[in-house]
């Protein structure tokens, strides 16, 4: 939805007087959208589609405590079959049902690990989920169906290395695994929708949001690794590591002047550095509370700053 | 480089007109930052204001707790941030001249909580709004203003109703709740009068900056209905209209002077749209239906008056901001409705089946044609395949896994085992209650040396003795290929995150019924004799099944389907 205009700003830039404003405003707000009749009655369609489709869904849900576990399966195959075949059926809305599909199965998948008391860990759901949603994300082609499927392979890799637990038992556990192969890891996160638009018949045109979800993801992972590793181990080689992950990002993301993932990519390191920063002055050096506040201040001012004044430049000059 | 400026559908008219010379764009807008520099300034500047104010705190001391210290610094720290934001270019800056105005705020209601002052809560919250108001005006930056509008409009709304808690000492969410309708619709109108006449004040000095203040006053109530449905649901449970325990269903059909009040203003924008847009019975057919939501819903009045003028002057992004609050509003009835569950689905599937005939009576109100005919569009073969494969490789494999479990739950001997529960949750398969079994020492040695020389092991069988009631003990690990003698079941033990538990580490029940569990004592388990378990339910020190919640458990196998 496009920015309304400053009519403020019409009337000053073209010198208007108040009759001539007030026609104005007459103009550019009292005209009715075109076709908003047909738009109404479209939407009230849908509302009353709604209103059908959800007074269903929740009247099973209400009974769904009564229910058998067959019949509870039933359903949930059912809602992974439907929008399987629809995306076979009709092409137009091949993307739409290929992710209501990918929810439905995970819904399903839930269902089937609760139910049945079999020991699988959560990251093993998140695993077979992706692996089963991978084959119908390739052939769909779509950005925005890469990014739930990245979402997915994120929160199971969260939960494998432990990043998925609460912040209590990671304080508790201690991180006693940590690797640099957890920092690999999340390598082709971030890879995987950078070479989207590379991948032949499968490739993507445009993986705007994919690329944005893996890039955040895997920094988001690295950021916390590296600031764990640091503050409740002391490990500078890992959160060197996460520093040059980052770097990697920042880089590409500076050649492919792609500013999300840049600014996303600014904010961890600044994180990363500063808290480095801040470790050496608590930790090693026992600066006092009081300078050590007033450096911490002057440094995050100028690093923080400093990233955000480049950022702007940078959007300025590409015009965005 | 200005980003070039769409046009809008009302610029051709405008010059027709004449207002606009001919063969004209419009001038483009100033640059704005994007989401994420945004983000990231405010990020930094936080960062450097929390270590400063900590800092300040430091030096100032015991000064901050009299009326006086924490008073000046207050109004010191909001003439360093307008001095800030009058002569600072960059949006860093701007970023930290706002937290700056933010903490001076804080330390305004700081300072008049401090010491012995008998100020009413209305005289605070009152000087508060007249210093919001005050930087408001004084601040250069409109988005800075906007968001000072947001701020004041939310101390203008709490204000009366905490006043209201000093003079009647109600509890105070529950006083918000009583007043909160009366002031929201005084600024709903007041928002409304000035998007009504603000063409006759286009040229006016001022109008720029009132045009900010009561934009997102207006944005700042949406907002605040929203909070308010938000903390009834978390102070006061599903409290509402139609499900006051002592009410019952009443409220929801008597007719008070606030859903006097609310209809009013549902009229009275109906009359308002109606009049400026060419009269359709669809438009009647929603303000009907908004009407008769003045029933149940407490605020639909203030959010149709705004969604009205909202719409009636394209001011869309309100507009659409004013739905989403009525459907969370709606949400809200619906789910604090005191209905059993299938009779409120059912209402909802009438209401959509009662909606269906009108429409399709209104269908004449649709004046324009249909934007082209559906054509499906053939999916070529491949994607066909590798769907039609994927789609039988998923739920084949789901249904093959199912039926395993159900021959185990149908054929499996039923055993117990002790265990010992704890109680974390997990992310997205609900509750559950983490279990561990207890070894004898020799079996645990036996593990601890398999661990050791092969740790890829994750899975053995062990030996495990029952006895009368079925309970089990564990002997020692199986030997390859051995089969369970009488008395004796073959046990899959699995190492999970980096302990060796029977079958599973954790017992899965649905949210919230899991307080029956702390009763268990006993993993109850079927067992066939290949080794293959699952855990079938949980039993209490007397071998009786617990029952999390009305669930029927523990598992059972269920009876073939006619």
């Amino acid at each position: 939805m496009p920015a309304p205009l400053d009519l403020y700003a019409l009337v000053r830039h073209f010198q208007l007087s108040p009759a001539q404003a007030r026609q104005l405003a007459t103009c550019a707000q009292e005209q009715p959208p075109v076709n908003w009749a047909a738009s109404l009655w479209r939407g009230l369609a849908v509302v009353a589609a709604l209103l059908l489709g959800g007074g269903l869904i929740f009247w099973i849900a209400a009974q769904w405590p009564q229910q058998t576990r067959s019949f509870k399966l039933h359903v949930l195959q059912t809602a992974v079959l439907l929008p399987l075949l629809a995306a076979l059926a009709v092409a137009q809305i091949r993307t739409a049902a290929l992710l209501l599909a990918t929810l439905a199965l995970g819904g399903l998948l839930a269902f089937v690990g609760q139910t049945y008391q079999t020991g699988a860990d959560a990251w093993q759901l998140f695993a077979l989920w992706a692996a089963l949603a991978l084959p119908w994300t390739i052939v769909a082609r779509s950005d925005g169906l890469w990014a739930l499927w990245l979402l997915i392979v994120g929160a199971g890799l969260s939960f494998w290395i432990g990043l998925g637990m609460t912040v209590w038992d990671t304080l508790w556990s201690g991180f006693s695994l940590m690797s640099i192969q957890h920092l690999l890891l999340w390598l082709p996160v971030w890879l995987v929708p950078v070479l989207l638009s590379r991948l032949g018949w499968a490739a993507v045109a445009r993986p705007a949001v994919s690329r944005t979800v893996g890039a955040g993801l895997a920094l988001a992972a690295w950021t916390a690794l590296g600031v764990l590793t640091l503050v409740l181990q002391n490990r500078w080689g890992l959160h060197l590591g996460a520093c040059l992950a980052v770097a990697c990002v920042l880089g590409h993301a500076w050649q492919a002047r792609h500013l999300v993932v840049l600014g996303l990519g600014l904010i961890a390191a600044n994180v990363l550095w500063l808290v480095a920063l801040g470790y050496v002055l608590f930790e090693h050096v026992r600066m006092s509370s009081i300078e050590g506040l007033a450096l911490m201040t002057l440094l995050i001012a100028l690093s923080v700053g400093g990233s955000a004044h480049g950022l702007y430049r940078l959007q300025k000059d590409a015009g965005q | 480089m200005t980003p070039p400026t769409q046009t809008p559908s009302w610029w051709a008219r405008a010059q027709a007109e004449g207002l606009l010379p001919a063969d004209t764009q419009p001038p483009g807008a100033p640059p704005m930052p994007s989401s994420i520099v945004l983000v990231l300034s405010f990020v930094g500047a936080q960062l450097v204001l929390w270590p400063f104010l900590g800092l300040l705190g430091m030096v100032l001391g015991a000064s901050l707790s009299s009326f006086s210290g924490a008073f000046l610094t207050s109004v010191v720290l909001a003439a360093v941030a307008l001095w800030l934001l009058r002569r600072s270019q960059g949006l860093f800056a701007e970023q930290i001249g706002f937290s700056l105005l933010l903490s001076a705020q804080a330390l305004w209601l700081w300072a008049f909580f401090q010491g012995s002052r008998s100020d009413t809560l209305g005289t605070v919250t009152a000087s508060l709004l007249a210093f919001q108001c005050a930087l408001a005006w004084l601040v250069p930056q409109a988005w800075l203003r906007r968001l000072l509008g947001v701020l004041a409009s939310w101390t203008f709304l709490f204000l009366p109703p905490w006043a209201a808690v000093q003079a009647t000492s109600q509890a105070p969410i529950f006083s918000l709740w009583e007043s909160w309708p009366r002031h929201t619709l005084l600024l709903a109108g007041a928002w409304a009068v000035w998007a009504h006449c603000e063409g006759r004040w286009l040229t006016r000095t001022w109008a720029a900056r009132v045009r900010d203040l009561l934009e997102s006053a207006a944005v700042g109530l949406l907002l605040a209905l929203a909070l308010q449905i938000v903390l009834r649901h978390a102070l006061l449970g599903a409290r509402g209209s139609a499900d006051d325990p002592q009410a019952g269903q009443a409220l929801l059909w008597a007719w008070h002077w606030r859903t006097v009040l609310q209809a009013g203003a549902v009229l009275v924008s109906a009359g308002w749209l109606l009049q400026r847009w060419p009269r359709r019975g669809v438009l009647w057919l929603v303000y009907a239906a908004a009407l008769a939501a003045c029933l149940g819903v407490p605020s639909m009045g203030v959010i149709v008056m705004v969604a009205s003028f909202a719409a009636g002057t394209n001011r869309w992004r309100l507009f659409w901001l004013a739905l989403a609050v009525a459907l969370l509003e709606l949400g809200s009835f619906y789910y604090a409705l005191q209905w059993p569950l299938p009779d409120k689905a059912a209402a909802l599937c009438i209401a959509g089946a009662a909606m269906v005939p009108v429409l399709w009576w209104l269908r004449g109100s649709r004046t324009a044609p249909a934007q082209g005919t559906f054509s499906p569009v053939r999916t070529p073969w491949p994607i066909t395949l590798v769907l039609a494969l994927a789609g039988v490789l998923a739920l084949g494999l789901v249904q093959w896994d199912v039926q395993r479990k159900e021959a185990v739950l149908a054929q499996g001997q039923k055993i117990y085992l002790p265990l010992q529960p704890r109680d974390p949750r997990s992310l997205m398969q609900g509750d559950y209650m983490a279990l561990r079994f207890a070894y004898p020492t020799a079996v645990a040695e036996a593990l601890d040396t398999l661990q050791a020389q092969q740790p890829w092991q994750h899975r053995v069988l062990a030996v495990a003795r029952l006895d009368g009631r079925g309970v089990a003990q564990i002997e020692r690990l199986a030997r390859p290929g051995e089969a369970p003698q009488a008395g004796a079941v073959l046990l899959p033990l699995k190492r999970l995150k980096g302990r060796w538990v029977v079958v599973t580490d954790a017992f899965f029940f649905p949210e919230g019924q899991g307080r029956s569990l702390a009763a268990a004592r006993f993993g109850e388990f079927r067992v066939l004799a290949d080794g293959q378990a699952l855990l079938a339910g949980l039993a209490a020190a007397d071998l009786t099944a617990i029952q999390p919640g009305k669930l029927p458990m523990p598992l059972a196998p269920e009876a073939p389907e006619d």
